[in-house]
């Protein structure tokens, strides 16, 4: 029996045209030129892909948070999805983008014969001011919260950093801990990406610490709760770790809040 | 006394109640005018099940005109208010390509993305944006600003030890440096706040720099700086909705 439902699998993923449990696991890490499909599936639905011209594929990398500016080249650090081609390229889940100081022409491509992905919410994003806002009963324990950043940055990611802040604040308030340990860090351990060095500067660990501190303290927690450390390369963890993704995971700041 | 005066701000509510064509903007179904505003709940954001200005999708259903009426000028105000309607769902819904907008396109949605009027407009009854919504429209940076022969015009060049702006590099070209007065940041170098848009067609001129003197210049502004290519219809429609709140 068991048998049979791999094999009905197999003929599955070889009837849509992809061999997805060849590639389940695959990871790529490239630096290329975005290029942007305009297909219209409804609101931000656009397709983002990049050329990885080692290999010579073309890759999906719509589902980063972080979507590229065309024009300026993007470090890519992804999985491969194994789901059906909508945006002409090779979709990659989860995937990274980070986008990089160097220039590069702008490619734009029409729709053609691809449908895109229509955006869905994720499915954590902040409750609207007038609705009652979620609260954390006790019994309270020591939290943690792993904020990612993009290379080289130090931008509170839209629908990533803000909603763990503002869980993080709601606990602060609720469990009234001893202290609030802020551990950023900066990937300063260079490693090369073709003939791309991918390092960052103890300084960039110090900028991300900064602006974490602002957001908490915009969100009424006491400075002097809050402890900051600044260190060079960790190791991987976390949820892009745990997902294969150890060089990006290591471009983060860890929250801790001891009771 | 501070606390009363700021109590009693916070509980006025402004907008249109009623218009020369479209007549009372609560009726046929309609939630236009003030007392919407001061019977809603505050900080609620528009998405797709629940677009900004659905108060006006009633009238997209021909809804019977003000009584009294002649028949052509009912004929006329029934019109009106289907064009409304139609205004209100594009506002919400009709996608186009956004490009080089400092604030919204440098923010980790793409440059371009694909998306509509409320987009940034994008709180339920006010379009006020949820964000702290300074964002460059290209109403004051060249090359998309309107000609201003009666503005000045500055030069601003970025440092090289500090970040570029991110669409137009180190040196640009604006009638009004606009937030980046202060913060002195590059990235911040044309970009005006997003006002809320009740009680519109009562104080003209628009933009910041005043620089669009009707609600059609409005229209026409992004029209041309986004190239949506909105047909003769969808300009009025857009209008007449603008024209109601």
């Amino acid at each position: 029996m068991k048998n049979r439902a791999r094999i009905l699998a197999i003929l599955i993923c070889l009837a849509a045209g992809y061999d997805a449990v060849a590639d389940a696991q695959k990871v790529v890490s490239f630096v290329s030129c975005p290029i942007y499909r305009d297909t219209d599936a409804g609101r931000k639905s656009g397709c983002w892909l990049a050329d990885h011209r080692a290999e010579g594929q073309r890759y999906d990398i719509t589902d980063s948070q972080i979507k590229p500016i065309a024009g300026r080249e993007v470090l890519i650090e992804g999985i491969v999805a194994g789901k059906p081609d909508t945006c002409g390229g090779i979709q990659l889940l989860p995937v990274r983008v980070s986008v990089l100081p160097t220039s590069c022409p702008v490619f734009l491509l029409p729709a053609e014969q691809y449908r895109g992905r229509p955006y869905i919410l994720p499915a954590k994003t902040l409750a609207p001011t007038f609705a009652p806002q979620p609260t954390i009963k006790p019994p309270f324990a020591n939290r943690s919260y792993t904020i990612y950043f993009e290379l080289n940055s130090d931008f509170l990611m839209y629908q990533h950093a803000e909603v763990m802040l503002d869980e993080a604040a709601r606990f602060v308030q609720a469990a009234n801990p001893k202290r609030i340990v802020i551990t950023a860090y900066a990937a300063t351990n260079p490693i090369m990406i073709a003939d791309y060095k991918i390092v960052e500067s103890i300084d960039v660990a110090k900028r991300r610490a900064a602006m974490i501190v602002e957001a908490l303290t915009r969100l009424n927690i006491p400075r002097a709760l809050i402890k900051v450390e600044t260190k060079g390369t960790p190791a991987p963890e976390g949820e892009l770790a745990a997902a294969g993704l150890g060089e990006a995971s290591k471009r983060r700041a860890d929250i801790r809040i001891e009771l | 006394m501070l606390k009363q005066i700021v109590e009693f701000e916070n509980n006025v509510y402004s907008a249109q109640a009623k218009d020369k064509y479209g007549g009372e903007l609560t009726a046929g179904g309609a939630a236009g005018g003030p007392e919407v505003l001061r019977d809603s709940l505050q900080g609620d954001l528009q998405y797709g099940g629940s677009p900004i200005w659905k108060e006006f999708s009633p009238w997209a259903k021909s809804v019977a005109a003000t009584q009294g009426l002649s028949e052509s000028n009912a004929k006329a105000q029934r019109e009106f208010r289907e064009s409304v309607a139609r205004g209100a769902e594009m506002f919400a819904k009709r996608t186009f390509l956004i490009w080089d907008a400092a604030g919204i396109t440098n923010m980790g949605f793409g440059n371009p993305v694909r998306n509509a009027c409320a987009f940034c407009h994008n709180m339920q009854r006010t379009g006020m944006d949820v964000a702290p919504g300074q964002v460059d429209l290209g109403t004051t940076n060249e090359p998309s600003a309107n000609a201003s022969p009666d503005l000045p015009l500055f030069k601003l060049t970025c440092k090289q030890n500090y970040a570029p702006h991110p669409h137009y590099g180190r040196v640009i070209y604006t009638q009004d440096p606009g937030f980046a007065l202060t913060t002195g940041k590059c990235i911040d170098i044309g970009k005006i706040t997003i006002q809320q848009m009740r009680g519109l067609s009562a104080r003209a001129p628009y933009f910041a720099n005043g620089s669009a003197a009707t609600l059609r210049e409005i229209v026409e502004f992004y029209d041309r700086r986004y190239k949506i290519n909105y047909s003769e219809q969808e300009k009025v429609d857009l209008v007449n909705l603008m024209s109601v709140l």
